[in-house]
């Protein structure tokens, strides 16, 4: 074991995994976030599509109610939707109940007068993240402007069951990859061909 | 050796550094696998604009203060999709004016029927009160005729109803023939009151079961009366060995339905469009007329009809046919929904065939009617005028279509309900390709015995259940019209 352990290719092998590990932890830390924050983006973009296409009139309010619909253009666990007036009043619902109610706030988001900035035409959507009972959910509130003029907003709840599972596997697909590679690593240089490269080429092992 | 020697010996230090490698490894791999979404991270997923803080809202006032109501009768109530159409209709331009208020009711609901009858005596009598209590009516061909009647005035559309070819854009949103063929104005006074969204087939619907049962192969296009009276035949002959005897044509007092047989009969004889169209009589449609009496006298043999035909009220008897209890049944295309919306899986064994001719014409029975009318010296008109013009798109069209498998007279819309995947799309596909628009029905008598003898339709109804039921022959039918004929 002495022996071993005081042979250059023990302490080779251990500092090119030492080294590895921490560019490994390094880049999986920074790239996991990376990736997260374009999937997190890919979905507030996605959240947007629905009151875009409304605004436009290339979708009908109603489709709030098509859960295959919102799905289709989300690629998220559709939760719920509403189109909501100025007044608060409910035109259209994925929730029966929901119909024709008048509601002031949603999940705690309130929603902005015609004058609020959050209002004005460059005014991004409202998106916030929710967790309830039954797992983490994200809302986005559109404005509508369809002939151009502030008539309601669209809201959307969506599960990000999917999202996260991307991120996941980016994550484990980073960690797979690492370890895989650091146990590569350790057996190319614990190789016999590596050992008699050794042995021909560099009598050093009295080096340290 | 000193403890502090021992833990530099080299195995140690390769435990340690082992350790220390697994454990970062083991900690990499926890952080990747259980990392929060960066849904948390303020940068991404939340705006900056949640903390603006609320707005108290009241509801939009319109600029001269007045927050407008408009009174729409509807029409399709829980009529399947028809029915959600109508609303997403109302939802949609409430959302749209929010400071205008639709408040939509069906006969239904108001009146406890959609008997059409009651619904035009109920127009009739905000006309002679003028007290205009809906902005919108439920508006068809039949229900004009209807308040012809009670105000004895054929073009009172004329005085009391908008006429929509004179507002901007609604020309343009519905299909050409509408607006081209004088017969689409001529059915209510002249004018066109409002969109012509419905559009419909008359078919020879027939219970596939039953069919099956009775060893009955229906053509689904193309059907000879020839071909109807084998039917008719295969249809006694089983009745005859059976106990669990099964009528063969369902009908009901208040929407004949055999009637629709006798004219498609009697139209593909006359065999000129333009002719059935025009409300004069001649010799051809004479003959043509007694041609059709000699038809029903021949399946009046068979005594097809059922026998409660005199006191079926329509809308409480029509799942008969549906529930096995009738075989065929002539109906439009508007079945579809009818039958869906009491059981949709029983309405799949209600197939549509073409219905028969004595020989093949270029033209069939149905037609395009307006749903809705604007009356003129109602308070909201202009609201209610921007209500009606809100349907009249190619969207509404496209829904039309989709959802209930039967044309429309608005244009715009591509599917042609359509794709053929089902034997209704099918059906309305190949009509549409085979007649285009020579598509008509006569509500009334002019088609055959003039416009002077409008009123005679109800006697041919008459004398068509007196013939089926083997009542009367077919010159005696012919005589009995012709001496009423004026």
């Amino acid at each position: 074991m002495n022996r071993l352990t005081k042979s250059l290719r023990f302490k080779l092998t251990l500092l090119v995994i030492t080294v590895e590990l921490l560019i490994f932890a390094g880049a999986g830390v920074f790239y996991t976030r990376q990736f997260s924050q374009e999937i997190d983006g890919a979905i507030i973009a996605r959240l947007s599509i629905p009151g875009l296409l409304m605004t436009r009139g290339e979708l009908s309010f109603d489709a709030v109610g098509d859960k295959r619909t919102m799905e289709g253009l989300l690629r998220e666990p559709y939760s719920e939707g509403m189109v909501i007036g100025l007044d608060g009043h409910v035109y259209f619902s994925s929730d029966p109940a929901r119909q024709d109610t008048h509601l002031d706030a949603i999940d705690g988001l309130k929603l902005p007068g015609p004058e609020s900035p959050a209002s004005s035409v460059d005014a991004p959507d409202l998106i916030a993240p929710v967790q309830d009972s039954t797992g983490m959910y994200l809302t986005c509130l559109s404005t509508l402007r369809p002939n151009g003029k502030l008539t309601g907003y669209l809201y959307l709840k969506v599960g990000t069951r999917i999202s996260e599972a991307e991120k996941r596997n980016i994550s484990i697909l980073f960690a797979a990859g690492s370890l895989g590679t650091i146990v590569r690593t350790g057996r190319l240089c614990g190789s016999r061909s590596t050992h008699r490269w050794q042995r021909r080429n560099c009598h050093t092992d009295e080096w340290l | 050796m000193s403890p502090f020697s021992k833990l530099l010996k080299p195995r140690a230090i390769l435990f340690v550094v082992l350790c220390i490698g697994v454990f970062a490894a083991a900690c990499l791999l926890l952080f990747f696998c259980f990392q929060k979404p960066d849904n948390q991270s303020e940068n991404t997923l939340t705006s900056a604009n949640l903390k603006t803080p609320a707005v108290t809202r009241e509801p939009q006032i319109s600029p001269n203060g007045a927050r407008d109501t408009i009174n729409w009768m509807g029409h399709w109530y829980k009529a399947d999709k028809r029915y959600d159409l109508v609303l997403e209709i109302e939802r949609t331009f409430s959302f749209l004016n929010q400071d205008t208020k639709v408040n939509l009711q069906f006969p239904e609901q108001f009146a406890g029927t959609n008997n059409k009858v009651v619904i035009a005596h109920l127009i009739a009598e905000m006309i002679r009160h003028k007290q205009y209590d809906w902005d919108i009516v439920w508006m068809d061909n039949l229900i004009y005729q209807f308040v012809a009647d009670e105000l004895d005035d054929p073009f009172w559309g004329r005085k009391y109803l908008v006429d929509f070819e004179g507002i901007p854009g609604f020309i343009q949103t519905e299909k050409p023939f509408i607006i081209e063929d004088p017969a689409y104005r001529n059915q209510t006074g002249g004018i066109l009151v409002g969109p012509y969204i419905e559009g419909y087939y008359y078919a020879l619907y027939y219970n596939r079961d039953l069919a099956a049962k009775m060893g009955i192969q229906v053509k689904p296009f193309g059907m000879t009366f020839e071909d109807l009276l084998g039917y008719v035949k295969a249809a006694d002959h089983y009745n005859q060995n059976t106990e669990d005897k099964i009528p063969i044509f369902f009908d009901a007092h208040d929407m004949p339905s055999m009637e629709v047989l006798f004219q498609n009969l009697v139209k593909s004889w006359i065999d000129d469009y333009a002719a059935t169209t025009a409300g004069q009589s001649s010799p051809r449609k004479l003959e043509a007329m007694h041609k059709g009496f000699q038809a029903f006298e021949e399946l009046g043999r068979y005594r097809p009809l059922i026998s409660s035909y005199a006191t079926n009220s329509w809308f409480l008897t029509r799942d008969v046919p549906l529930n096995d209890k009738a075989l065929f049944y002539i109906s439009g295309t508007w079945m579809y929904s009818r039958w869906r919306d009491i059981n949709v899986v029983k309405s799949l064994k209600m197939i549509p065939a073409e219905l028969p001719v004595f020989k093949p014409v270029n033209y069939c029975l149905g037609g395009f009617i307006p749903a809705w009318a604007v009356m003129k010296d109602s308070p909201h008109r202009e609201a209610a005028i921007r209500l009606i013009m809100s349907m009249s798109t190619s969207k509404v069209a496209e829904r039309w279509v989709q959802y209930t498998k039967t044309p429309t007279g608005l244009a715009g819309d591509v599917s042609k309900a359509t794709m053929g995947s089902d034997v209704y799309e099918v059906y309305q596909r190949t009509m549409s390709e085979k007649y285009g628009s020579r598509v008509q029905y006569s509500f009334n008598a002019a088609y055959l015995l003039g416009k002077d003898n409008t009123l005679l339709q109800k006697d041919i109804v008459g004398v068509l259940w007196k013939l089926l039921e083997g009542k009367i022959t077919a010159d005696q039918a012919q005589d009995s019209i012709l001496a009423k004929m004026k």
